[in-house]
């Protein structure tokens, strides 16, 4: 749960990246830490990666400035995508206020992405949590493959898949050129920001 | 395209895949284009080729190798382990240090258990704390300890003031059921702390057809029959596919059995899927007394879902 502070007029809220392993969390924030330096509060942490796999998480911190007479700082998280790493998600999900699920779009990872959106349902449930009620935006990422002839599943087929009852916003999306990272978490900021302000009233007129 | 094309074409796409860290998906692709390679002896180069294709598998196979070693406790920074503790250090107002507890156990989660078990054992002095940090001690030691080691842990706590003779029994309790967990492991082969990757493709399944079917996993069914008519019963589902399910009932619930006749339908069906819930017809396809195995005297149902209510 994001700590708002009403007096100082601060909230601090948690994004996290969620999805299968080799979708592309830990290249979407590498393009965020890149691309919005303004908006960065800190380095980015992978905290043990093991060659090229998160073992643990990855962090970047970033400051929205004031919005509505609030300073807004938001914390990004990535969880590990390997099944094994489940308590670990669980854990990296402890106070989450807005998810990112990003889902691959390669026909090979099919199966992999639902059953990552199976384990997030669940993981939340655990957590207290309802999929149907927390901020969340689906990226469907490499989609710059489309230009190639690798077998990539369509845009329609991935709603089809994951967003067919959820019905939440998705972006199609390419982690390595930049193409929707951003848009995907604004939207996600949109969404868990007038959640945080149903909850807390903190935005000003 | 011809043959030499499609080889081309599908090496491609196989380091696609390797590129991308996908080792089992990569491993597919080589060893189909090694079957595809053998049967035709007209291929030019086709022992370069073959060869070529081999050791990719090797090296494939060595990675997968790698990644499904258990990975030994990481070393990690100070710094790091502050931002841990710092981060998942969750403070209830209600309950007086535990945030401690939390960064604690979150320490331990991230394989630093010996620094999380001196943490945690400063948090014997308070009551409220003390039995929740010694069941985390037993229960991330496993990892982390021989079962002798753990034991003896325990054996210390015996002599400690601080806990009660009810905490001491009910400790022994979970030290027991830590390490039969962990023994009932050991003996089924498998690793002790992370389970074998299962990131790659063996358990691919065939696509299924029925698309807008969701994944179920229980059902809320009223019963059709019998005295219990109309009351709502959940079961577990034990396999679907598609629009067919499987339910199987143990001997006790031979009521509920009864009550689904063969060819019957019934309406009102509630289906819980990971991500939604959708109501339902369904139609009763089979259903028969389980004649042999561990699940003998069981009974198996299949449903077929007939239609279901939008919105
Ligand atoms: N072509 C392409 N590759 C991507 C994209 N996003 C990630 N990748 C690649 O996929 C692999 C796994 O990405 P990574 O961010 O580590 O995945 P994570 O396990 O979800 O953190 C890496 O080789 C990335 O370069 C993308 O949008 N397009
Ligand atoms: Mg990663």
């Amino acid at each position: 749960m994001a700590t708002v502070n009403l007096k100082n007029r601060e909230i601090e809220c948690k994004i996290v990246y969620y999805g299968p392993g080799r979708c592309g969390k830990t290249t979407n924030l590498d393009y965020i830490h890149r691309t919005f330096k303004k908006q960065v509060r800190g380095e980015m942490i992978s905290i043990d990666t093991d060659g090229d796999r998160t073992l643990f998480f990855d962090f970047l911190p970033i400051g929205l400035g004031q919005i509505k007479g609030c300073d807004i700082k938001v914390q990004l998280y990535t969880v590990p995508g390997q099944v094994q790493y489940r308590s670990t998600r669980q854990l990296v999900l402890k106070g989450v206020d807005g998810i990112i699920f990003v889902a691959d779009s390669l026909k090979v990872r099919r199966e992999k992405n639902m059953e990552s959106l199976k384990d997030l349902h669940e993981n939340l449930k655990k957590a207290g949590l309802n999929i149907l009620r927390i901020p969340l935006v689906m990226q469907y990422n490499k989609r710059d493959l489309e230009k190639t002839e690798m077998p990539l599943m369509s845009v329609e087929q991935m709603e089809r898949d994951l967003n067919r009852q959820l019905r939440v916003p998705s972006f199609p999306a390419s982690a390595v050129t930049g193409q929707g990272v951003g848009a995907t978490l604004t939207q996600t900021l949109k969404k868990t920001l007038k959640y945080l302000h149903k909850e807390f009233q903190w935005a000003q007129e | 395209m011809n043959l030499a094309e499609k080889i081309k074409w599908k090496i491609e796409e196989a380091e696609l895949y390797r590129n991308q860290g996908l080792i089992n998906e990569a491993l597919d692709i080589y060893r189909a284009v090694d079957a595809m390679i053998r049967k035709n002896s007209r291929i030019k180069n086709r022992e370069t080729l073959l060869a070529k294709i081999s050791a990719r598998i090797d090296l494939l196979n060595r990675n997968w190798e790698n990644l499904k070693a258990p990975s030994q406790a990481p070393e990690i920074s100070d710094q790091a382990r502050d931002l841990i503790r710092e981060m998942f250090s969750f403070d209830d107002p209600h309950v007086k240090g535990s945030s401690s507890l939390g960064g604690a156990v979150s320490l331990a989660e991230f394989g630093q258990y010996d620094q999380a078990r001196k943490e945690l054992e400063s948090l014997f002095d308070y009551d409220h704390l003390r039995m929740e940090a010694a069941r985390n001690i037993l229960q991330y030691g496993i990892r982390h300890l021989s079962s002798k080691e753990l034991t003896l842990v325990y054996q210390q706590w015996q002599s400690d003031e601080r806990f009660s003779a009810d905490e001491i029994k009910r400790l022994g309790e979970i030290l027991e059921q830590v390490l039969e967990n962990a023994g009932r492991k050991a003996n089924a082969g498998a690793p002790a702390a992370p389970e074998p990757a299962s990131d790659g493709s063996e358990d691919r399944d065939e696509e299924v057809d029925d698309e807008d079917i969701l994944d179920i996993s229980t059902i809320g069914l009223p019963l059709p029959t019998g005295s219990r008519a109309g009351e709502k019963v959940e079961l577990d589902i034990n396999f679907q596919n598609g629009r067919q399910i499987n339910l199987v009932l143990s001997k006790g619930q031979k009521e509920i059995v009864n009550s689904l006749e063969t060819g019957g339908r019934i309406a009102g069906v509630i289906f819980y899927s990971p991500v939604a819930i959708f109501s339902g017809t369904v139609y009763v396809a089979a259903k028969k007394e389980i004649g042999s195995g561990p699940k003998q005297g069981d009974y198996t149902v299949d449903l077929k879902i007939l239609h279901i209510e939008s919105g």
